[in-house]
């Protein structure tokens, strides 16, 4: 039984045509990235992230826990990426399959090991009492790119969720509801962004180091089709302050260090855009929630002067 | 004449005439009855009488016009996916025109093919070939070469197989000539001389299939003036 999707002859040589001729089969250019549509859910920290047919939720949460006995002034966090058949019939449930796998630990390796949210900041009571924050990124459609989307998701999402707020007196821990107490947001040090470049070698020649066919075309941000053709994926996460939190390759095509400083300086415009945008998207946000009636009636309008 | 039938609709149906009972129906053997088990557009012509309504996956049915995807050949059979993630269907090397033990089709992974779904028996294999069993010879059927192929939705391609006036291909001639081939299972290959024509082509075709005649034009202008053509 053929499960999977079948690649024709034909559609690999007309996009590799295509491509060589600079065209790509959405219309866009090799170095464009998607639109973005962020949608910010009523509830805090619920993202919806669509990136073309790719569509990725994320959802964080938060709970008080144990911190580990060897970081006792370290909150936890954790990204759990679970693909299912949902997204698309070549992810199979209960198992998890190379790409997966993949792209699993580049969510992690981006977003958590990167440091972009500070765990120090999460410790309650040291050795005893933390929070725990948790992301969870469900995949409902896949069209490539699924790093992409769900980093974007899980770091708007961070920014944009709000942990109860605690008094600590003691070793009594007491949390106030939304409803007493405004809630607090999570200190995000920096947000990563994650690009993810495709190669493609349409004369079909390797060359490890690089002379005369080197004819390589790296494009942006492929399509689930021009995914199934690459002959090599580079993924780099950069933030707006020029610091790449990772670069990964794993096998496929060598390529040229000139090609690789290239596809950094591409990644760091595409995040800056990214950034911008999802800043906006925040402030939007907020000023959505903080005006109208519910904001003139709360009790603190009483202390501080609005005009 | 079509009107909206949904699961459970009595279907009105002239009893004394002969109409052979297409897709979307079925007949309960023990009551003689007739009833919908698809939701869409009752078809009701002289002889026959059909549901028309569009599906997600592509199920083969003997004489269907498909293209699939050659996956591997296993000694005279090829094994060809008409879909992706459904069973692969099976191709004889001796199901094409002039074909012998030594004259074998070279057909390679990867390769697409034009056919005829020949045999679909859900109990055993399902079988296509490239020949014209009226005439022997190949009759359009056989290997797609070079071209682009891209999905659209089934009932679209069903409507513009059989319907030879089809506005959306009146159209594209005006703007250039084209080969086509349309698969009942979804997948259209188009071929034309300029890979931008191609490209305009197959976009027009899958921008025009969720949206109504009168948009055609429109929507095929705008395809070609985006690439410049």
């Amino acid at each position: 039984m053929a499960k999977g999707i079948e690649v024709s002859i034909n559609e690999k040589s007309f996009v590799f045509d295509a491509l060589k001729q600079g065209i790509r089969l959405d219309g866009r250019k090799l170095e464009d990235f998607r639109n973005v549509d962020i949608t910010l859910g009523d509830e805090y920290g619920y993202v919806d992230v669509r990136l073309g047919k790719t569509r990725v939720v994320a959802r964080i949460s938060a709970e008080i826990s144990t911190p580990f006995e060897d970081r006792p002034f370290e909150g936890l966090f954790t990204v759990s990426t679970e693909i299912s058949p949902m997204a698309s019939a070549m992810f199979e449930n209960q198992r998890q399959s190379d790409d997966e796998l993949l792209i699993s630990r580049a969510i992690e390796k981006a977003v958590r090991r990167s440091g972009a949210l500070d765990l120090e900041s999460l410790c309650i009571i040291a050795g005893s009492k933390c929070w725990s924050i948790r992301a969870d990124v469900h995949f409902l459609d896949y069209d490539g790119g699924f790093i992409d989307a769900s980093c974007i998701a899980v770091m708007t999402g961070l920014q944009h969720f709000r942990k109860n707020d605690i008094t600590v007196s003691g070793e009594q821990i007491v949390i106030h509801s939304v409803e007493e107490r405004e809630p607090v947001e999570l200190s995000v040090l920096h947000v990563p962004i994650c690009v993810t470049f495709a190669f493609f070698n349409p004369e079909g020649v390797e060359e490890n180091i690089k002379g005369e066919s080197n004819n390589e075309i790296y494009i942006v941000d492929t399509t689930l089709e021009e995914d199934l053709l690459k002959d090599g994926v580079l993924t780099v996460a950069v933030n707006k302050n020029r610091e790449v939190c990772q670069i990964s390759k794993a096998g496929g095509l060598p390529m040229d260090a000139l090609t690789l400083m290239d596809c950094g300086r591409k990644a760091y415009d595409i995040a800056v855009e990214l950034t911008n945008q999802i800043k906006k998207l925040l402030e939007a946000d907020y000023k959505r929630r903080n005006e109208g009636i519910q904001y003139k009636l709360r009790a603190e309008n009483d202390r501080i002067t609005v005009e | 004449m079509s009107t909206l039938i949904i699961p459970g609709d009595s279907i009105p149906i002239n009893q004394k005439s002969e109409q052979l009972i297409g897709p979307g129906l079925h007949i309960d053997l023990n009551t003689k009855e007739i009833i919908p088990i698809n939701s869409g557009l009752l078809q009701n012509g002289n002889k026959s009488i059909h549901i028309e309504s569009n599906s997600k996956r592509y199920i083969p049915q003997t004489n269907d016009y498909v293209i699939g995807t050659v996956t591997g050949s296993f000694g005279d059979i090829f094994r060809v996916s008409l879909s992706n993630f459904s069973s692969s269907v099976s191709l004889s090397a001796m199901a094409f025109p002039n074909a012998s033990k030594k004259n074998r089709p070279n057909l390679k992974v990867g390769s697409l093919i034009y056919a005829r779904v020949s045999n679909a028996d859900p109990i055993v294999d399902i079988e296509i070939e490239c020949i014209d069993p009226t005439t022997g010879k190949d009759g359009g059927f056989g290997l797609l070469e070079d071209g682009f192929v891209f999905d659209v939705n089934l009932a679209f391609a069903r409507n513009l197989l059989f319907d030879a006036n089809h506005p959306i291909l009146k159209l594209l001639v005006q703007k250039c000539k084209f080969e086509i081939a349309i698969g009942l299972n979804g997948k259209i290959w188009i071929k034309t001389d300029d890979l931008k024509y191609t490209l305009a082509c197959s976009k027009s075709i899958q921008n025009c299939q969720s949206v109504t005649s009168t948009r055609f034009k429109e929507i095929i202008n705008t395809v070609f003036k985006e690439l410049g053509l």
